[in-house]
């Protein structure tokens, strides 16, 4: 599968980027809202890691756009301080997972094993 | 003139005679000559003395106090005979008052004597002595004078005995009358004073009463009594009628409500008016008027009591606060008054102006109402407005104030309620039927058009029919479900029930339970605290939370868990949870919206949903029609999303592309049509498809549309299957084409081809598309 992560913190990204290239998935990184939607745009994803405190885009911002060019994509969110209202702005737009850093291994495996599953699902229908 | 000679008297007048007796024995042997007329003297004596034994008699006859009249009168007239000179042949009788007493000898004759008897002066009768011989020849023989005297003597004692035998008896017979108006008084004071016990009931003042009437009767052991009072009766314990009665009746009012009865248990006697008579039958009335008014009495005292509990019930257990004012001071409050305007007790709130319990905005309003409620005829009025506490703190109440006089001046009772919460309610209901009048403004006109409702597009009859439901969610708080199939617009729907219902203004959280993986479902629903503190920036609040007042739209249900189902439906049905990594209950009041493009039954009956959770949701169902069974409304559609994408210069679209998109059976539904048009307005191409179509119709050089689409519709689907497979043996070899090739039995060039065609390039995916 394709996963596009996105964050700022170029070390996060990479940990997370190799965590996942461990699990047998494609990587690509983006380390800003305007380079995420560059990107979303040359290619299709099943994925998208995305911190919401990006510097020039709020993630909440983000996932309608990411949606609108591609309305199956998985979102999984990710920030270090949550509120109500942020975690129901992020949240209206659907998200698969609202993740509070730090970063859950398991939990992100969770949810590339989802996808997966759902599209085995999809193609044996 | 004493008529009784003591013996004194008597010894002094022998000792008298019997000197008298020495000087005539002197002079008859002085002189013998007068030997006969001395003889006469001492028979006249004789006489003397006999005229005083009887006149003795009598006396002693009248000393026995126990003696009647009648036998003193016997026994007088059976003393005179003896005390005459000739007893033999004397008889004598006395006729009193139409009655004679006679010696037994008694017989009319001529030689007679006779004496009136006197009575305060006034002849009553007479006595007579008669001898019963012959008269003798000499008129004046031994009767005469002395005996003369003596028959006087006796009728006028007989007269002076009559007299204090009358007085005697009058005198019996008022301390009798007196007695029994003791009695009588004695009794009516007992029943009384049975009245002044505390507590007594009338009931036990009624028995008590029957059980007094028998001793205060002349003949207590053979009288008993009845009371009869509204039916109930009260009976002394040996009680019998009997045909010797008295009754009298109870008044109460005016109205016989019952009857006092007096029984002797003795046969009548003949006499009619036996021993009973004038003073018990005065008694019984007395007893029984006053037993009328201690029944009025009491009946009115427990008319008071109760009225006076009504009224301490009234004033002091209602939750209106009562209060009376006059001349603007208020003279009386209950506890609920005080309460509400903050005083601790209600002599606090007596003697306070009126007008300091009126918010100052107010209180030129309320004078004004005051004015005119004395001005006007009305009695009652209602005043609304912010009233103030002792602490100044405002509250809206209601008061009926009402016109009453107390102590003849006049004075307002008023009763308040306190209505800040239904005023609060009343005022937020106002801005929001304004609100709903203004959406409603909106809505019937869309209504009306039949053309779209929110952002719904569609005229037909079955899309009319999902309005209507719409509208009946809005208005309840139940929960709903949209059943619908892929692309018919169930969020849209979702998000009209939620505008449409009380909670439009909080939040609708929508949820799509089918792409959260199950180990993350439950910390995404309900939360995951991470510190030890609940609510810390660390913690996730989950989408019960965040729905809490509005509504939670649990898209693609049915792919929830049995697992998540009984968690979810413990929140569902108290609104209580608790958030991973802690066991501390969070509440949230959230409305239940759900949808599926599953038939839920079928999920039921498979035991893959939990047949409580399927009720629980199940409660509105909202059914949205696939495209092709509402085609009416895709030129509508088509018209919208025209207008949408590209203003008034969408491209027009033949006849033939129009029927084309007509006849098409759209299993993605609107969303499909949606894409679609949107790609044709882009691109100006026209395709069923993702954004990767092999064959596409080049509008400017249509030939033979219908071909086409018929084509179409079996490339189409032969199309994703085979891209489908290809993207699946990629995925399972990690993107390895030769393996991927490998695992599906094709040649590598058969399989580089085929994935150059579905635009999948080393590494990249195309987006999965499904349609299901």
């Amino acid at each position: 599968m394709k996963v596009l992560v996105v964050d700022d913190d170029a070390s996060v990204a990479g940990f997370i980027g190799s965590f996942i290239e461990k699990l047998g998935h494609y990587v690509e990184k983006a380390s800003s809202g305007q380079e995420a939607l560059t990107r979303f745009k040359e290619n299709t994803f099943d994925l998208v890691l995305l911190d919401i405190c990006l510097p020039d885009i709020k993630g909440y911002e983000l996932i309608p756009q990411f949606k609108k060019l591609h309305p199956d994509v998985g979102v999984v969110t990710m920030t270090g301080y949550n509120s109500r209202d942020l975690e129901f702005k992020v949240r209206k737009h659907g998200v698969m997972y609202y993740m509070i850093k730090p970063f859950e291994p398991d939990s992100l495996k969770s949810v590339l094993d989802h996808i997966s599953k759902k599209r085995f699902q999809h193609v044996t229908i | 003139m004493s008529i009784t000679p003591t013996s004194d008297q008597l010894e002094k007048r022998v000792k008298e005679l019997e000197a008298r007796v020495e000087h005539f024995k002197r002079a008859e042997t002085v002189c013998p000559k007068n030997e006969k007329a001395m003889q006469a003297i001492v028979n006249a004596m004789g006489e003397r003395v006999k005229e005083l034994n009887c006149l003795y008699s009598i006396s002693s006859l009248v000393e026995k106090h126990d003696s009647t009249l009648e036998e003193i009168l016997q026994g007088t007239v059976n003393i005179i005979p003896p005390s005459w000179q000739y007893p033999e042949i004397t008889c004598s009788r006395i006729v009193l008052e139409g009655r004679e007493y006679g010696t037994d000898n008694f017989k009319k004759a001529n030689w007679k004597q006779s004496s009136d008897i006197l009575v305060h002066g006034m002849r009553i009768g007479s006595l007579e002595v008669y001898y019963l011989k012959e008269m003798p020849e000499i008129d004046e023989g031994p009767f005469l004078k002395e005996e003369r005297s003596l028959i006087n003597a006796i009728a006028e004692r007989l007269g002076k005995v009559i007299e204090r035998i009358k007085a005697r008896n009058e005198l019996q017979k008022k301390n009798y009358e007196l007695g029994e108006r003791i009695k009588e008084l004695n009794c009516l004071y007992n029943i009384s004073s049975l009245v002044e016990k505390q507590g007594i009931t009338l009931e036990e003042i009624l028995q008590d009463t029957v059980n007094i009437i028998p001793p205060s009767w002349q003949y207590p052991e053979i009288t008993c009594a009845r009371i009869i009072m509204e039916g109930q009766e009260y009976k002394t314990k040996k009680f019998k009628e009997t045909d010797w009665v008295q009754s009298s009746d109870i008044n109460v009012h005016d109205e016989t409500t019952g009857a006092v009865e007096v029984y002797y248990l003795k046969e009548k006697p003949e006499i009619d008016e036996g021993p009973f008579l004038k003073e018990e039958r005065s008694l019984i009335n007395a007893i029984a008027i006053q037993l009328g008014s201690i029944v009025e009495r009491i009946r009115s005292e427990r008319a008071l009591q109760e009225s006076e509990a009504r009224y301490k019930i009234l004033t002091e257990q209602v939750a209106d606060g009562v209060a009376l004012y006059q001349e603007g001071l208020c003279l009386f409050a209950n506890n609920a008054f005080a309460s509400m305007f903050g005083y601790e007790n209600t002599s606090r709130a007596e003697g306070i102006k009126v007008v300091d319990l009126i918010s100052n905005d107010f209180k030129k309003p309320f004078l004004k109402f005051h004015e005119d409620l004395e001005a006007d005829g009305s009695s009652e009025r209602i005043f609304q407005g912010k009233y103030m506490t002792n602490d100044r703190r405002e509250f809206w109440a209601e008061a009926h104030l009402a016109k009453i006089k107390w102590n003849g001046r006049p004075a307002v009772l008023s009763t308040i309620r306190d209505i800040t919460a239904s005023k609060l309610k009343e005022i937020e209901i106002k801005k929001e039927s304004e609100h709903l009048r203004q959406e409603n403004i909106k809505l019937r006109s869309s209504i009306k058009e039949r053309f779209r409702f929110g952002d719904i597009i569609g005229k037909s009859s079955s899309m009319q029919e999902v309005y209507e439901l719409i509208l009946k969610a809005g208005a309840s708080d139940a929960s709903v479900i949209i059943y619908g199939e892929s692309g018919t617009g169930k969020e849209l729907v979702a998000h009209a029930v939620h505008k449409m219902s009380n909670r439009a203004d909080k939040k609708l959280v929508p949820i799509n339970c089918g792409a959260i993986p199950e180990m993350l479902l439950e910390r995404e629903f309900f939360g995951h605290v991470k510190g030890a503190f609940t609510g810390a920036d660390k913690d996730a609040h989950g989408y019960l939370d965040l729905a809490d007042h509005g509504t939670l739209f649990l898209d693609e249900v049915g792919e929830l868990d049995l697992n998540m189902q009984v968690k979810l439906l413990r929140a569902f049905d108290n609104g209580c949870f608790s958030p991973v990594g802690n066991n501390r209950t969070r509440t949230s009041a959230f409305r239940i919206v759900a949808a599926t493009n599953k038939k839920l039954m079928d999920f039921v009956n498979k035991g893959l949903m939990r047949e409580d959770f399927f009720y629980r949701i199940n409660v509105i169902p909202i059914s949205i029609p696939p495209l092709r069974d509402r085609k009416e409304d895709i030129p509508l559609l088509i018209d919208h999303y025209f207008k949408k994408y590209n203003g008034n210069n969408a491209p027009s679209i033949s006849g033939k592309i129009m029927e084309a998109l007509q006849n098409y059976n759209w299993p993605g539904n609107v969303r499909q049509l949606q894409n679609a048009l949107h790609r044709y307005i882009t691109l100006k191409k026209l395709d069923f498809i993702g954004t990767a179509p092999s064959r596409s119709i080049e509008l400017d050089s249509a030939a033979d549309e219908e071909a086409i689409v018929e084509i179409f519709e079996f490339q189409h689907a032969v199309r994703k299957f085979e891209k489908n497979l290809v993207i699946k043996a990629l995925d399972q070899n990690q993107w390895h084409r030769e393996k991927a090739a490998a695992s599906l039995g094709l040649p590598r060039r058969t399989f580089f081809r085929k994935m150059k065609n579905f635009g999948l390039t080393s590494a990249q995916t195309v987006p999965f598309v499904a349609h299901s």
